[in-house]
């Protein structure tokens, strides 16, 4: 009897701990966890989709893993993010330490900024790489009150024009850089050579849309915006499983192709790559995926011609703006079908004035957006209030310049 | 690739009938480009393409649109390049000289690297769009201007320098400085920018529409002609400029002719092509070997046909017939080139020395 | 006997100029002929300006003042062609062209003879044959030649110079390359040329042994630039090779007309025997240890050659020593031993 009023009332005391919720990461009470320890941790998020980073949550810190951040595993990275105020634990002399929640950060991809905009941290951001290029209105209005610092050449994704002593100067907590693997393009080896604390985020390398939203979980742990991260993913995840359920169902699949060529060689993305599955999930055939493979590969343009001839749609033109620049580029495109009733399009409707592309950054989180911007080209019965956001169609209906 | 074999020596040795095999073996490897690539279209339906006939339409339009174009690039653009290092290593009597010795290409590359790579940069691409000039033909028309810019400044030097190491080194000097202004280009610009400079340097043959086709047949074959009719004072160059002085040609005269004809054919090749290597050097002395002449009353024709038979050869293996894959040109052109340049550099003593003093 | 003037140079002055001021004046006042028929040869120490010279009567560097006629007209104002008619040259370096037979090679020489495209008629390959029989290269003729020798390339390139038909040839040390059976040979065709053909020939070389037996008429340059011309015997009598060439330790022998190393005189010799090819070289190898003809005074050594059986023997007296000695060298040796033995008392 008097067990059961003890439990109770260390019942009562518990939720009324729990109960105390300003959602911003920071613990008010510690937690125990099962075995004991204390546990400062609230919300934690897993990835579901993404493949390219895990989690571990211990108590005081967690132990956050990059797997094979470009696709050649030879390096992994470990970032051991641990709560301040707390002790670093022993056993990952490998790992760099963070302390978080981490109150000054340093971008070098506007994808970053992104994600942190999201996280409702923009002013954690002292400074960036590129802000010209960046779309999101309220970064630019934050770098334009000086707020954010300009740490590169601006137009230039390589780490050699970055300003590191500028970057030093700001004291950042961390420096979000993006990596492929080559020792002299890549920011974050020279960045830690300098001292700095360079965390290399790989979103790019999946494949899954829904894998690549959910990298904002990866930023979300430095800042302790599990659960921010959780619901905002929960809702893409709903709105993009909503729409691909509808075209699961379909038997019209309209035949859709990719890219551009060169001289003669068409670099098409594979089937197993983030476009071939956003146009499959969109109800689309892919015409150019013969495989599943990930990568681009060099095709011949005539082998494309073959295949792509009759398709029904030219979806992603590449560098080019319009049709009057595809044409400059190769007037043989006007040959395909896709060219001649006039269906191109392609995702330049969120371009600013410096050539910094929406759907690379925002759109990056929101593939839910671009699926319903996909589904919207190719069955727009099955969403008939949406209005094209990220695309734009580029090809008039006469098969003219647009 | 041993040329020891002395059956294919005697054949080719008698001259006439040498060239009119390389003639048969050039019609033959053109029908094969025609046919074989990543679509394959047998030869039945080849002749119906021709003749009118039934058809499959894919077929139909690649073979007019993409493989016609790229086969007769092909040709025109390897004996342009065969004849022209033909025309240095004979100038220059340096049995490593290309057609690219004077600066050439690498001039080319900066008119392409300047509408390509700098767009925001000083707007090169926006000005040549203005003229009119957009995409694929501002590129080919900067690549020709770049190269003649650098062959005016040769000209201009050789002029009153008379020494023709000076203008080897001078061409070496343009080809680094040319490096240097891409290598900043390169640093400035965006990636996808990037990507499409590299694919230019890949060089291909597929990048002529029919539209750009006269012009380039134009320019080359004029190229051709002033070749052969030069075949005389290339000859007398054999023994060296002295003793060719002393026959009475006039060095001059004849060192512009080289120098410009050279310019104009590789200039437009880089501008269409891309700057294609190899063949240049190696094609020559291929022809030299097989032919076993150095008079070019006989080179200069066996180079323009073995010119379009090698082109022809390393753009089939580049389409890689069976796979949907291509592969750059210049890597399957430095395949071929490099053993040759090996092979006259070893033996060195009896055949590439063939041309120096 | 007159022969015909080919190529004149009046008050002719040679050297270097460099944008009008004069950096370096080589020879001045030459008056020169060259004539038909006549084999000229042109020696002097290096650095003489024998290459200024030649250039300058091709008409390759212009003179700095004074004229150079080749047949009627002032050098610079035949046009090339013209020119190449009436001159033609061989240089110094054999030429490496692969791949080149030595028919295709002298062929070029009728370079300003034919067509455009350089077509060779009948007549071409007629002459372009007689020039390569002419030089005794008939077996060469469709050989490759990178894979002949130095000695067989410079005859193809005689045979070259001869193709073109000139009046005037023109050799710029045309055998420094050559071993000396080849040099001979050289010197041979040319002077044969010379006088069967009555072309001109003028040739610069440092073989002045075979200069002096070959040529028509010499021309030597001294260092400091003075020319003088003349028959290659009386250039010897008159001494000229001596200060030409001046360079201390060497003479010039007038005798045997070559230059000498001068001999250490150790000692005077008297010398019996008939007159015979022993006898000669005898006193040469007796003059070589330093032992010279003893006149009007004592000899310190007596030989005597006789002939036994066919062979020769020779009969040495010293004034401490008497052999007999089968051979020269043995004939030497016993005196080199007997002069250390004189030295060591």
């Amino acid at each position: 009897m008097i067990a059961v009023v003890i439990v109770a009332a260390a019942a009562i005391w518990l939720s009324a701990m729990v109960a105390d919720d300003n959602g911003n990461g920071s613990p008010i009470r510690a937690q125990k966890n099962s075995s004991g320890t204390e546990d400062l941790f609230l919300y934690k998020s897993y990835p579901e989709y993404a493949l390219g980073f895990s989690i571990e949550y211990y108590g005081t810190y967690k132990v956050l893993s990059l797997h094979d951040p470009w696709g050649r595993a030879d390096e992994d990275y470990t970032y051991l993010l641990v709560q301040r105020g707390e002790e670093i634990p022993a056993g990952y002399s490998d790992a760099q330490v963070f302390f978080v929640p981490i109150e000054k950060s340093v971008t070098l991809s506007p994808i970053h900024l992104s994600q942190i905009s999201q996280l409702d941290e923009s002013r954690s951001v002292k400074g960036h790489n590129g802000v010209d290029l960046v779309y999101d209105e309220e970064i630019r209005r934050l770098a334009e009150e000086g707020a954010i610092e300009e740490i590169g050449s601006g137009t230039s994704s390589m780490g050699t024009m970055l300003n590191t002593e500028l970057i030093i100067e700001l004291e950042p907590d961390v420096v979000f850089c993006v990596a492929n693997g080559n020792r002299e393009y890549d920011s974050h080896y020279k960045l830690r050579e300098a001292g700095l604390k360079p965390v290399v985020s790989a979103e790019w390398m999946e494949n899954n849309p829904l894998g690549r939203a959910e990298w904002i979980k990866f930023i979300a742990y430095f800042y302790n915006r599990e659960q921010k991260a959780n619901d905002f993913f929960e809702g893409i995840k709903e709105n993009y499983s909503a729409i691909s359920a509808k075209t699961k169902t379909l038997d019209y699949q309209p035949r859709v192709f990719s890219g551009i060529d060169y001289q003669g060689t068409w670099y098409a993305p594979g089937g197993g790559s983030y476009v071939a599955m956003l146009f499959q999930d969109a109800g689309a055939d892919y015409a150019l995926s013969n495989d599943n493979e990930r990568a681009d590969s060099p095709i011949d343009v005539e082998v494309v011609y073959e295949r792509a001839h009759d398709a029904d749609y030219w979806i992603n033109i590449g560098y080019n703006d319009d049709i009057n620049a595809l044409l400059a580029l190769d007037p043989r495109y006007a040959n395909f079908g896709a060219f001649k009733s006039g269906n191109i399009y392609h995702y330049n409707a969120r371009v600013n004035a410096f050539g910094g592309n929406d759907y690379w950054q925002s759109g990056i989180l929101r593939p839910d957006i671009v699926l319903k911007d996909l589904v919207s080209i190719l069955h727009p019965e099955l969403v008939p209030d949406h209005e094209l956001y990220y695309y734009q169609h580029v090809g008039s209906p006469h098969g003219g310049a647009a | 690739m041993k040329l020891n074999g002395s059956w294919l020596r005697e054949w080719f040795g008698k001259t006439t009938f040498g060239i009119l095999l390389s003639l048969g073996i050039l019609g033959a490897l053109f029908l094969l480009d025609i046919m074989l690539g990543s679509v394959n279209i047998p030869l039945d339906a080849l002749v119906s393409i021709l003749t009118g006939g039934e058809v499959k339409e894919t077929w139909a339009t690649i073979f007019w649109v993409w493989r016609i174009p790229k086969a007769i690039t092909a040709v025109f653009a390897g004996a342009a390049l065969a004849l022209s290092g033909l025309l240095m290593q004979t100038f220059f009597r340096n049995p490593l000289a290309d057609p690219y010795i004077l600066g050439i290409s690498s001039g080319a590359s900066v008119g392409v690297a300047l509408v390509m790579l700098s767009s925001g940069f000083c707007g090169i691409g926006a000005v040549l769009a203005g003229l009119g000039l957009l995409g694929d033909v501002g590129i080919s028309f900067a690549a020709m201007l770049g190269a003649f810019a650098v062959l005016l400044l040769i000209l201009l030097i050789s002029a009153k320098i008379q020494s023709n190491v000076t203008i080897l080194v001078l061409g070496i000097m343009v080809s680094y400085i040319s490096g240097a202004i891409v290598t900043i280009l390169l640093q400035f610009s965006d990636e996808s920018s990037m990507h499409t400079y590299s694919f230019w340097t890949f060089g291909s043959f597929s990048g002529v529409t029919w539209d750009q086709l006269p012009l380039l047949l134009f320019l080359l074959t004029a190229g051709f002609v002033v070749s052969f009719l030069l075949t005389k004072p290339l000859n007398a160059l054999l023994l060296g400029e002295q003793y060719a002085a002393s026959m009475g040609m006039d060095y001059k005269k004849v060192k512009n002719a080289i120098m410009v004809n050279t310019a104009v054919m590789a200039g437009v090749v880089t501008a269409f092509c891309g700057p294609i290597g190899f063949l240049g050097v190696a094609v020559p002395h291929f022809c030299r070997s097989l032919f076993v002449t150095a008079d070019h009353r006989v080179l200069v024709p066996a180079c323009v046909i073995v010119g379009g038979i090698i082109a022809l050869a390393t753009d089939i293996i580049s389409h890689l017939p069976g796979t949907d894959i291509v592969l750059p040109l210049n890597a399957i052109t430095a395949l071929f080139g490099a053993p040759v340049v090996i092979w006259v550099i070893v033996r060195g003593t009896r055949f590439g020395r063939g041309v120096i003093t | 006997m007159n022969r015909a003037a080919v190529l004149t140079c009046t008050n002719l002055s040679i050297g270097y100029q460099n944008q009008k001021t004069v950096i370096r004046e080589i020879s001045k006042d030459l008056n020169l002929r060259l004539n038909r028929g006549e084999l000229v040869c042109l020696v002097g120490p290096n650095g003489s300006g024998k290459s200024t010279l030649i250039r300058t009567l091709t008409g390759i560097q212009p003179p700095l003042s004074g004229d150079v006629v080749l047949l009627d007209k002032r050098i610079a104002d035949h046009s090339a062609d013209e020119k190449a008619k009436n001159l033609s040259v061989v240089l110094t370096t054999p030429v490496q062209a692969g791949f080149m037979t030595a028919f295709d090679i002298v062929a070029l020489g009728r370079f300003p003879h034919t067509n455009w495209a350089g077509r060779l008629t009948d007549d071409d390959t007629e002459i372009i044959l007689s020039a390569i029989a002419s030089v005794g290269a008939g077996d060469l003729t469709h050989r490759f030649i990178h894979e002949m020798s130095d000695g067989e390339r410079q005859k193809v390139m005689i045979a070259r110079a001869l193709a073109q038909e000139p009046v005037l040839m023109v050799l710029d040390e045309p055998t420094a390359f050559l071993d000396l059976p080849h040099k001979i040979e050289t010197m041979r065709i040319l002077r044969s040329i010379a006088r069967s053909t009555g072309k001109a020939v003028l040739l610069s070389t440092h073989d002045l042994n075979l200069a002096i037996r070959c040529a028509d008429r010499l021309w030597i340059i001294d260092q400091h630039g003075t020319l003088i011309s003349g028959i290659p015997e009386d250039l010897v009598l008159s001494g000229i090779f001596g200060s030409a060439f001046g360079i201390h330790g060497v003479n010039f022998d007038p005798v045997r007309g070559e230059f000498t190393i001068p001999i250490e005189k150790k000692g005077t010799f008297a010398l019996t025997a008939q007159k015979s090819v022993e006898k000669i070289w005898t006193w040469y190898a007796l003059e070589r240890i330093g032992y010279l003809p003893a006149e009007g005074e004592r000899e310190d050594i007596t030989v005597t050659i006789r002939k036994d059986n066919g062979n020769a023997v020779w009969e040495l007296c010293t004034g401490t020593v008497a052999r007999e000695c089968t051979s020269l060298a043995e004939l030497i040796e016993c005196i080199s031993a007997c002069d250390e033995g004189d030295d060591s008392h």
